[in-house]
């Protein structure tokens, strides 16, 4: 009876129709300028590698040829055994541990402000007019600048640390959770209300649900954004944290520790990058067929 | 848009009376312009309407005469820019479980699946879930979708996503259907199918409907009265009760029926006559 649904749907694409088009794709030579084009996922895969291969190839050989002192430029070799030495001899799992949990306590309160207050702004017009204006300065307003209020504000502490990265990204956060809500089609708004819906009920049944897997994009775009900022609020008066291994580092010109700190942000990135699109996946799975 | 000017208005073929009566629905001299950057479009211009409690009545007309607009306002998504709109005797103000709106896109929710499509108003209301669930299979199962109760819309054709919008709207149990082109998405046998569907509806429940549609075929079988608007501005040009013998025989053998062809014959030409207007 419920066949529909207990088929994946990668699986329910592949009819016979189908699985040939993709071997014939997989037989002809690849074909770079060509919309719409289906690739396999194990050339996917191969063309994700080889980018990568090619960046640290010419990293390695600019480092090994000279050209630029091992001092400023070490290779990717030192970089990646100056992580497995920062790990094994200098306790950074501590520092990770702190970045880790500033970024998602920042980021976590973000949400609870901007989640909420964009659905209603994007929802009802006369909310949008009275926060707009005051959102919409505030997002031009770079958030490093606050750093010497927030200073005087609370202190060296770990909450002048919290309202950067809050303040980094609250306000774009804001900003496209009330597109994402206004964009939901104002006809499965009107659908509700013939259907006897109260405002109440159509927030709650309708505008969330509909514009929730975009507002789960945003989310995971300003993730990113967050992590750019960590190093800035880490590296002033900061003890520990990423940026702060990195700050003291780079004042014994431990180059190689230096980069290793963009590396570790940048492997953190792609993890919780993972993470959500697994959560996307799990919360989302209508989405995958498209409208 | 300043045709409006224009054209004649023919003499209305409706009887206009300005009072309020207890009719299901009543419509009252309406008119509706949109004011955009471009200026001022009439999309209806002083239309009159009584529409009898359980009738079935059909709007017919070329793209843009503002059927779709009457709808909305019917159902109350719009208000009229002048006159009035009564349900039995009480001003049309504000959108109501009452009267149901099938629109000429898709609008089930994609997060849902079929069930849930179907079970949204009743779950609005609170009805208890048993209830809710074999009052929504039944209605799935009138369609014909029960092998896709589980699915999400995006695994349904475009007809079967609009097959799950009637289904929602019939077991929400409004008074008034209000149904914008439903079947043009169908193919001729479920089309078919659908019309059985409607005229069952129509016979156990009683209820009212208003249907677009450009399917002359359909507005015969289906109609107690056809409504034929013209455009520039919208207006009603002719009201046309096809008085068949419709539980005569089977539909083919009615197709044929002379009283069938010459109706046809009838709105055919009918819509000739508005098309030179449209052409300018
Ligand atoms: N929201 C709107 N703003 C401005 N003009 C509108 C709006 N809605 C409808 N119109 C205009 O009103 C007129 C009637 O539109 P409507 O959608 O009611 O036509 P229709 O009879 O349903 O056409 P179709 O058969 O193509 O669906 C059109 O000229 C259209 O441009
Ligand atoms: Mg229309």
């Amino acid at each position: 009876m419920a066949f529909a649904v207990q088929i994946p749907p990668e699986q329910t694409t592949t009819t016979p129709e189908h699985l040939s088009r993709m071997e014939q794709d997989e037989d002809a030579p690849l074909r770079v300028f060509k919309f719409g084009a289906v690739l396999p996922r194990s050339t996917t895969l191969l063309l994700g590698i080889v980018g990568w291969g090619v960046l640290l190839a010419v990293w390695q050989l600019l480092a090994e040829t000279g050209s630029m002192s091992s001092l400023v430029l070490p290779g990717p070799a030192a970089v990646v055994s100056a992580l497995y030495r920062l790990f094994a001899e200098r306790d950074f799992i501590g520092d990770v541990t702190a970045s880790i949990v500033r970024v998602l306590e920042s980021f976590l309160a973000a949400c609870l402000v901007a989640v909420p207050l964009g659905i209603v702004m994007g929802a009802f017009r006369p909310i949008e007019a009275l926060v707009n204006p005051i959102v919409a300065a505030w997002r031009y307003l770079p958030a490093p600048s606050f750093v010497p209020l927030l200073l005087m504000w609370f202190g060296t502490g770990d909450t002048q640390k919290l309202a950067l990265l809050f303040l980094g990204v609250v306000w774009f956060l804001i900003t496209l959770v009330m597109d994402y809500t206004k964009a939901v089609r104002t006809e499965l708004v009107e659908t509700a209300l013939t259907l006897g819906g109260t405002s109440r009920q159509i927030l709650w049944t309708v505008v969330v649900p509909a514009a929730l897997p975009n507002i789960f994009i945003a989310l995971r775009q300003v993730l990113a954004v967050s992590w750019t900022y960590l190093v800035i609020a880490e590296i002033v008066a900061a003890t520990d944290g990423i940026g702060a291994m990195m700050m003291r580092a780079s004042r014994f010109v431990r180059t190689d520790e230096v980069m290793a700190g963009i590396l570790m942000i940048g492997l953190l990135g792609l993890v919780f990058d993972f993470l959500f699109a697994c959560a996307q996946r799990f919360l989302f799975p209508y989405e995958r067929g498209g409208t | 848009m300043e045709e409006h000017a224009m054209s004649p208005s023919p003499p209305m073929p409706t009887p206009s009376s300005t009072e309020p009566t207890r009719e299901k629905l009543h419509i009252v001299g309406v008119s509706k312009w949109f004011t955009s950057r471009m200026g001022r479009t009439t999309a209806l211009q002083d239309i009159s309407l009584k529409i009898h409690d359980g009738e079935f009545v059909v709007l017919l007309g070329a793209s843009g005469c503002g059927k779709s607009t009457l709808l909305r306002m019917i159902a109350g998504l719009e208000v009229p820019s002048a006159g009035r709109i009564f349900a039995e005797g009480r001003e049309i103000t504000s959108p109501g479980r009452d009267r149901g709106l099938i629109f000429q896109t898709y609008t089930s929710f994609p997060w849902l699946t079929v069930r849930k499509n179907v079970e949204y108003g009743m779950r609005l209301r609170g009805m208890p879930r048993k209830e809710r669930t074999s009052q929504a299979r039944h209605f799935i199962e009138l369609v014909g979708l029960e092998r896709f109760m589980d699915a999400y819309p995006y695994q349904l054709s475009g007809g079967m996503k609009q097959r799950v919008a009637i289904a929602r709207t019939l077991a929400n149990r409004p008074e008034v259907l209000l149904m914008d082109e439903p079947f043009g998405a169908l193919d001729p046998e479920t089309r078919w199918q659908m019309h059985d569907l409607m005229s069952d509806v129509m016979a156990k429940s009683k209820t009212t409907v208003i249907m677009v549609t450009h399917d002359v075929e359909e507005a015969i079988l289906l109609a107690d009265r056809i409504v034929f608007m013209g455009r520039n501005p919208g207006r009603i040009r002719e009201v046309i009760e096809p008085a068949l013998e419709k539980n005569a025989g089977d539909k083919e053998s009615l197709r044929t029926t002379p009283a069938f062809i010459a109706l046809e014959r009838k709105i055919r030409c009918t819509m000739r006559a508005d098309s030179p207007t449209t052409l300018q």
